[in-house]
């Protein structure tokens, strides 16, 4: 069941050469309560790749989605301009259908006062799911933001915006044969434990690969995905060999990252060697925070 | 079967405690409940905050007991926190064994994912029990190892009521894990006089010839008598928990643990194996 990376040595991350990572200003916020296995898959891909645009595109400030309708259609592959026309005379039922439904199972709010007015929306907290009937129970009296998220034990994921660029999220069959549900849902859960300050990137204990190149899994990480670890497995190597994770050899002290090997010196302390997998997009903020202060220069970037 | 009790007392401070014991199942403490302080107390380093990062998966587990709970109970027009006196009843059935799922700390989990979702304050909770049954069968590879039922009730006078529960979910259980410190620099922890209190005991009892024997499964009970209204359940376990420890108590014998506190004015731990 064991996964083996294969030609570890060469992808191993190494100090020479101009920049490793690309390192983004514009992050956005998805809850970890959709990755859960007590919680309900999105029923069509439609949605669920719907739903990440709307969270990508919502704006934190006004706490409204900035886009149109028009937009989603025509970013997402469902529908294109026809050459000459200036807004699209009809929206694919797929579109019309999954917002419905995120709208009726109380994801998002409709924010627009007449049915008339163009599409607009706010993202609520993920709702509730209960299994005995089957259905979502919307969370009353909350923001979609991420203080009041904290404050309520809700969990969010930062992910880059550039991660989960609109080009991955197509509709069209050869992208969504390449992007399935599986694979941004772990890339989605892989953001969720990348802590650059505490793991220099994803938590180990997550996800790591020893020194033999062999890809070591957490049980309880492909529970979450609803799937076995060969799955999960060989969806953390294709995200290896396409460059999007990068493997790099750190010093951890106490469990704690402290820097690349390949750009300073050991510790004084005593410390361990770990293989982490690096996600190939960073948050800037995360790598300007305080706590990086220390270490950031200690990282190869 | 009579065993003898033997009568034990040991000075603490400038305190006399007085302790029962049977030398191998049985021990009562006339003290004060102790209970463990907070784990970023102990860190607390002088004019700068503590960095930590707590463990996901356990948060994430928290975060599912209370959407187990929530769903249901706003379904039915319960307006959350409730406040009460509560007991909790939890149930983990699992092909994992229980060096993988120590009891009192998943018992913490599941409580700290009631604790104000649910309950208003998990102090409300008097009384709690984990029960932890083998499954034979492997589940497939996709799915959760454990099931796991939880029952919440409410008390009333000297009866009490189900709220809400759950039964046989499939879920990764998760047990409460220490947070991991940002600053290795700095692991000095202070000391506690709960630790110190602990450990006379534990030596006094030691002395005396208290011996847990190795080999499960074992049925912990402790009772907890005092001042205990402010103070949590779990956290005063898991002091006597150590200290049971400390006399030879490995946390894999034992296969169900129940706890319960009572307000009283003479104070007083009972604790007993079975």
């Amino acid at each position: 069941m064991a996964i083996q990376i294969q030609n570890l040595s060469t992808l191993l991350v190494k100090s020479t050469a101009g920049p490793q990572f690309d390192i983004q200003p514009q992050w956005f916020m998805v809850q970890r309560k959709i990755i859960s296995e007590v919680y309900p898959d999105f029923p069509n891909p439609d949605i669920f790749r719907i739903y990440l645009y709307l969270c990508k595109h919502f704006d934190q400030k006004d706490r409204k989605f900035k886009r149109s309708k028009e937009a989603i259609c025509i970013d997402l592959n469902y529908a294109n301009m026809n050459p000459g026309a200036t807004r699209l005379m009809n929206y694919p039922p797929e579109v019309t259908a999954a917002l419905t439904w995120l709208e009726n199972n109380e994801f998002i709010v409709r924010t627009n006062t007449s049915k008339h007015q163009p599409f607009q929306c706010e993202i609520l907290p993920v709702p509730d799911f209960l299994q005995s009937s089957n259905r979502f129970i919307g969370m009353k009296n909350m923001a979609y933001e991420w203080f009041s998220l904290k404050n309520n034990n809700l969990g969010y994921i930062m992910a880059p915006r550039q991660a989960f660029d609109d080009s991955i999220l197509k509709s069209s069959p050869s992208v969504r044969k390449t992007w399935t549900d599986r694979k941004l849902k772990t890339l989605l859960l892989l953001y969720a434990h990348t802590w650059l300050e505490y793991f220099g990137g994803i938590d180990p204990e997550m996800v790591s690969i020893e020194s033999n190149g062999m890809l070591r899994l957490s049980k309880w990480f492909c529970c979450s995905l609803k799937s076995s670890e060969k799955e999960i497995g060989s969806v953390i190597n294709w995200f290896i060999a396409n460059g999007l994770l990068k493997p790099v050899e750190c010093y951890f002290v106490k469990g704690v990252y402290y820097g690349d090997t390949g750009r300073c010196q050991s510790p004084a302390q005593q410390y361990d060697v770990k293989i982490v997998l690096r996600p190939y997009y960073l948050i800037q903020h995360k790598i300007e925070s305080k706590l990086m202060k220390r270490k950031k220069g200690r990282m190869i970037l | 079967m009579t065993v003898s009790m033997k009568n034990l007392s040991v000075t603490i401070g400038n305190q006399l405690v007085q302790i029962q014991h049977d030398g191998v199942s049985q021990i009562t403490i006339m003290d004060e409940p102790l209970g463990e302080p907070y784990e970023h107390k102990k860190r607390r380093v002088m004019n700068d905050e503590v960095h930590l990062l707590q463990n996901l998966p356990m948060m994430d587990f928290q975060e599912k007991i209370a959407m187990l709970f929530r769903g249901p109970l706003t379904y039915q027009g319960f307006r959350l926190p409730v406040s009460s006196v509560f007991e909790v009843e939890i149930e983990v059935a699992s092909c994992r064994r229980l060096d993988e799922l120590p009891l009192l700390s998943v018992m913490k989990s599941v409580i700290d994912g009631l604790n104000m979702e649910i309950v208003a304050n998990d102090q409300l909770i008097f009384a709690s029990t984990i029960e932890y049954k083998n499954l034979k069968v492997k589940p497939s590879p996709t799915k959760p190892p454990d099931l796991l039922s939880v029952a919440l009730f409410e008390r009333i006078s000297n009866k009490r009521r189900l709220v809400h529960a759950v039964d046989d979910v499939p879920i990764y259980v998760v047990p409460k894990q220490e947070p991991l410190f940002f600053d290795y620099d700095n692991d000095a922890q202070w000391s506690f006089d709960v630790d110190d209190r602990r450990d006379s005991i534990a030596d006094a009892l030691h002395a005396d010839g208290m011996r847990i024997a190795a080999g499960g499964p074992i049925k912990l009970t402790m009772n907890f008598e005092g001042r205990v209204k402010d103070k949590d359940l779990d956290n005063m376990a898991k002091v006597y928990f150590k200290l049971l420890e400390k006399l030879g108590l490995q946390a894999q014998d034992v296969h169900s643990i129940h706890l319960t506190k009572e307000e009283a004015t003479k104070s007083c731990i009972r604790i007993s194996l079975n």
